[in-house]
């Protein structure tokens, strides 16, 4: 049969248009300007707000920590106003929305990250998460928390194995980097994991940096020589060639730490809410006090609202839920840490101790080093990449 | 003038006007559609297959957002900086050399498992008098029908050592320490791949076997050769083009799978292209996501180019000769027992220990500790696991499950009665406008799909729906980009069966249909479909099926919250909750087996001769 012009002509303007189509503006370029949510000069009038969000779809709410499950039933408890939480990880997470928000099918209301320093540094000023916080407390929440806004500080320690040692075995964080210890640290991945590498870009900041060569000479006697930038670049380079354990997550972690009855278990750096947990799965934990000269870092879980979401009232009075003592109860009373808003009484249980505690023994993740954390994250990245053994 | 010439001046006037002309052709249209619905399809096709090809190739060299302050460009601008990322940078090694060197190790070995596993017990079921045959034939092709990564699972269930953080596995629990090569890296992902992939070799050369005409061999034995020389001289070539497809078969599948090297080699760094992706698009990193999709899509053309060259020749003879039906079979006297046994084993080791072992660790709190107490139902039908706080409850009691199995069925369902109608519509058109190129176009591009492997062809959707393209829908976030891509990726099978089927359909129940003043649509609804019942049901079954387990077209499409079933089990695996994990693959092999099972009683065929796929050539 033989082929009408039509059908020649059809064939060739379906080809211009896919090529048209198909190379058509690189996904990215076109953030949209969205109004921004209504500034938070107005005042704060919960009634107003719960009258408008239920109207409003369901809210959706991711979060880093599965505590969402809890949170979301807390707040359809108080406010009768249902919401669909779910766990993800920062970077599913940062995938979600921003792919969301770009193609105009925002589904995301709440997001409970923890990878700040690419919140502060892509998420708003691409305005794809809207920075709220809730005007009642704008007095009681620290102005450096408050943009990006902090929701509450956890904290990610060394843990070990009480079944394998009476006592902490590491006493200098470089024991990590020991020959003694290679193969017997385990961390979560990484290469997965943005925060971590937020808190590599804070080991490297000079002040932490002098800290940690100072400790290196405490450990072996003799001061540190390294062809890297400073003692904290050879610290993450020498900590990856010694053969760390690791895992997709700090339940990973928490399982390879503390699985009962080993003789000579790893040590690892885990979330304080899995020694929380250890009880319920049969692991054995113990947070290890004592490190020279930190035992972990302490971080803050951010909370923003997505651009454009479908349902912003709603969104509105769960970020206040979040900043009262209800939402960060279920967190801190778990495990510790303290939320951002002053007024909320510090949890009950405590696996680092008090405030003076967390501040001598931890860095902290402050908002202030974002910037710093976004723009070396590829650097770092790729120095944990090459050592890595 | 003459008189020729005064009649051809007269009907010159008499020309019927342009409205005349449209309305004919809009009749004709109307009763023979074919090349208005042919030109329909290429278009579709074009924005559906070619479009994304095109659109993840073009975005490798387009400088993306979040890369901007590394190079000090603008996203949008051209640029070569993820060629030299992959190809020449500090990280080039690991971000694409070696995950190039593992691909290919591990294609290689799992296509070679596949093959000596795979024909071996194929020449047993079909050629000789081995016991229980008839069952085997039907029960060896069950590891294909279980997802992909159970085995993996199922590995890491068993022969987890310290290497890697999580719960310990069931040898270490006992006291033995796997070695590291044992637990991860490439011996497990291609001992596993290999397991799930020889069905497909089991079959292509089973049924070649079945069809292959015994006289030959018994000529050439009168004629005084030894049973090596006529298995070497004259079976095996004519065996070729089976053992061909089932190479080419198993090989482009092991390209674009994902599942199994993300659970047994991300975890130690051994990665191939498509976790190498999988990472880059974790990361943000869509620029790098696009170039290693390009690459992977290169190496699966090669193969095909490669498998078309090396059959041309094939191709060049044909047997000629009666099917004889006499059933020679190589009687195995005292090697009967060897062969069941061996039978055996190979279903024990593919099926029984690999479901087996889910089935327990999911009973067990503690992995393989095997006292009383340490059994339990609460991961199947428990209230409340305190621990698991992000999935707090058994398997069968979480509404998180049944949403996303709800979700699985009806978007795999949809994407398969979808392709299935696609595809018959293919078929229609490439036979009847059979010979013009509209046809060849349709026949190659439908096939396309085949080439891409599965992760590079969704992270190929990805970038092309990511945004709204003029008329065309940014379909991201919508499930409507899952139906889409499923419908797409599995066309080849359906296109292939339209094809087939509607070649042996001749013009004339048609065209005596037409002369009674049957439209198009008529004859299509009341003659062509109801013929093609077989095809079409072969169309909608196998890419549902496939669908159900379906891990790598999806991985990346799908949100938490919208998961489907096998995202829902990879999602459990990465919180590390394993005995959950275990659970919702279980799961998922049970739904497949379901619908398998269903779909033979329904079609009242054999799935074995459907799963021949579009590579056949016997």
């Amino acid at each position: 049969m033989q082929v009408p012009r039509s059908a020649l002509a059809i064939l060739v303007t379906g080809l211009l248009l896919s090529v048209a189509c198909g190379g058509g503006a690189p996904a990215g370029t076109s953030a949209p300007t969205a109004p921004t949510i209504a500034a938070t000069t107005e005042p704060f009038s919960e009634a107003v707000l719960l009258a408008a969000a239920k109207n409003e779809p369901p809210l959706v709410a991711l979060n880093n920590s599965g505590i969402v499950t809890t949170l979301a039933a807390e707040f359809e408890k108080k406010y009768g106003l249902k919401v669909n939480g779910t766990k993800a990880d920062s970077p599913t997470q940062v995938q979600q929305v921003t792919r969301e928000v770009q193609s105009g099918n925002v589904t995301l209301g709440v997001l409970s990250i923890e990878d700040g320093a690419l919140v502060q540094a892509q998420l708003i000023p691409q305005k794809i998460v809207t920075n709220y916080v809730p005007p009642d407390m704008a007095k009681s929440i620290a102005a450096e928390w408050q943009n990006p806004l902090v929701q509450l500080w956890d904290a990610k320690v060394i843990g070990y194995n009480p079944d394998s040692y009476s006592s902490c075995p590491i006493t200098n964080i470089w024991d990590l980097t020991d020959a003694k210890w290679k193969g017997k640290t385990s961390i979560r991945d990484p290469l997965g994991t943005p925060e971590q590498i937020t808190w590599f870009s804070w080991l490297v900041a000079d002040d932490n940096a002098a800290k940690l060569a100072t400790a290196y000479q405490q450990k072996y006697g003799a001061a540190l020589q390294t062809t890297e930038k400073n003692a904290g670049y050879e610290f993450i380079k020498r900590w990856a060639a010694n053969k760390p354990i690791t895992g997709k997550s700090d339940d990973d972690t928490a399982a390879a730490v503390g699985a009962p009855g080993q003789k000579d278990a790893p040590v690892g750096v885990m979330s304080l809410g899995k020694f929380g947990e250890a009880p319920g799965k049969g692991n054995k934990l113990a947070v290890c006090k004592g490190v020279t000269p930190w035992i972990g870092y302490a971080y803050p879980r951010y909370a923003v609202m997505v651009t454009n979401t479908p349902s912003p009232n709603a969104a509105k009075l769960y970020l206040h839920f979040l900043m009262t003592a209800d939402g960060a109860g279920p967190s801190i009373n778990d495990h510790g840490g303290f939320s951002a808003n002053t007024d909320v009484a510090p949890g009950k249980n405590e696996f680092v101790g008090t405030r003076d505690e967390w501040q001598r023994s931890l860095v902290f993740l402050a908002p202030s080093g974002n910037d710093r954390g976004w723009q070396l994250r590829t650097p770092l990245t790729d120095l944990w990449r090459l050592n890595k053994i | 003038m003459t008189p020729t010439q005064s009649a051809l001046a007269a009907a010159g006037r008499l020309r019927p006007s342009l409205r005349g002309r449209i309305a004919y052709r809009v009749r004709v249209a109307q009763r023979e559609p074919t090349t208005l619905l042919g030109g329909g399809l290429a278009l579709l096709l074009l924005y559906l297959v070619v479009a994304p090809v095109v659109s993840m190739i073009t975005d490798s060299f387009v400088l993306q957002f979040g890369d901007q302050f590394v190079t000090g460009g603008r996203a949008g601008d051209l640029t070569t900086y993820y060629l030299e990322r992959a190809f020449t940078s500090p990280v080039s090694g690991l971000l694409f050399w070696q995950p190039l060197a593992h691909t290919v190790v591990t294609a290689i070995g799992a296509t070679l498992i596949a093959l000596v596993l795979g024909g071996g017990l194929a020449w047993l079921v079909v050629r000789t008098d081995m016991p229980g045959r008839n069952w085997f034939a039907t029960a060896l092709v069950i590891p294909y029908m279980m997802p992909s990564w159970t085995f993996a699972l199922a590995w890491i269930t068993l022969f987890k050592n310290r290497t890697i953080a999580g719960q310990q596995g069931f040898l270490e629990t006992m006291g033995l320490q796997p070695a590291d090569w044992v637990a991860y890296g490439a011996v497990p992902i291609i001992v596993t791949l290999g397991m799930h992939y020889f069905p497909f070799a089991f079959l292509l050369i089973g049924n070649a076997l079945r069809r292959f005409d015994s006289q030959l061999e018994e000529s050439a034995r009168v004629l005084g050769a030894s049973a090596w020389r006529t298995t070497m001289r004259v079976v095996m070539p004519l065996m070729l083009p089976a053992v061909l497809s089932a190479v080419l078969l198993t090989f482009s599948r092991v390209l674009g799978t994902f599942g199994t090297p993300y659970v047994l080699g991300l975890p130690v760094n051994y990665s191939v292209l498509s976790t190498s992706l999988y990472q880059s698009f974790r990361s943000g990193s869509t620029g790098m996501m696009a170039l290693l999709a390009a690459v992977i899509l290169v190496i699966g053309i090669t193969v095909i180019a490669a498998d078309t060259w090396l059959l041309r020749e094939q191709r060049r003879f044909v047997t000629v000769g009666a099917q004889t039906g006499i059933e020679r079979r190589a009687r195995l006297r005292r090697w009967r027992p060897i062969a069941l046994l061996l039978a055996v084993l190979a279903f024990a080791s593919t099926v029984i220990v690999p479901l087996g072992t889910l089935l327990i660790s999911t009973l067990m709190r503690i992995p393989g500790r095997f006292e009383s107490a340490n059994f339990t139902l609460d991961f199947w039908i428990g209230q409340s696991i305190p621990a698991f706080v992000g999935f707090p409850t058994g398997v069968l009691r979480n509404p998180g499950l049944y949403s996303a199995a709800w979700n699985s069925l009806w978007i795999v369902g949809l994407a398969a009665i979808g392709c299935g109608l696609v595809g018959l519509l293919i078929g229609y058109v490439v036979v009847r406008a059979q010979g013009s190129w509209l046809a060849m176009f349709l026949r190659q591009v439908s096939f396309l799909p085949y080439l891409v492997p599965g992760i590079a062809f969704a992270a190929a959707y990805l970038s092309l729906f990511a945004v709204r393209r003029g008329p065309i829908p940014a379909l991201y976030g919508t499930m409507w980009l899952l139906v889409l891509v499923l419908l797409v990726a599995y066309l080849p099978y359906a296109s292939r069966a339209g094809i087939s089927a509607m070649m042996q359909l001749g013009r004339e129940p048609e065209e005596a249909a037409q002369i009674s003043g049957a439209r198009w649509w008529r004859r299509m609804t009341r003659i062509v479909v109801p013929i093609q019942k077989g095809a079409l049901a072969t169309g909608i079954v196998l890419p549902f099926i496939s669908g159900l387990k379906e891990l790598s077209l999806v991985v990346m499409l799908a949100k938490p919250g919208t998961d489907v079933l096998a995202t829902l089990s990879v999602r459990l695996v990465d919180y590390g909750y394993q005995q959950l994990a275990n659970a919702a693959v279980l799961i998922i092999a049970a739904v497949a087996f379901l619908a398998t099972f269903l779909a033979q009683l329904i079609a009242g065929s054999s799935l074995a001769s459907g799963l021949s796929g579009p590579g056949s050539r016997t």
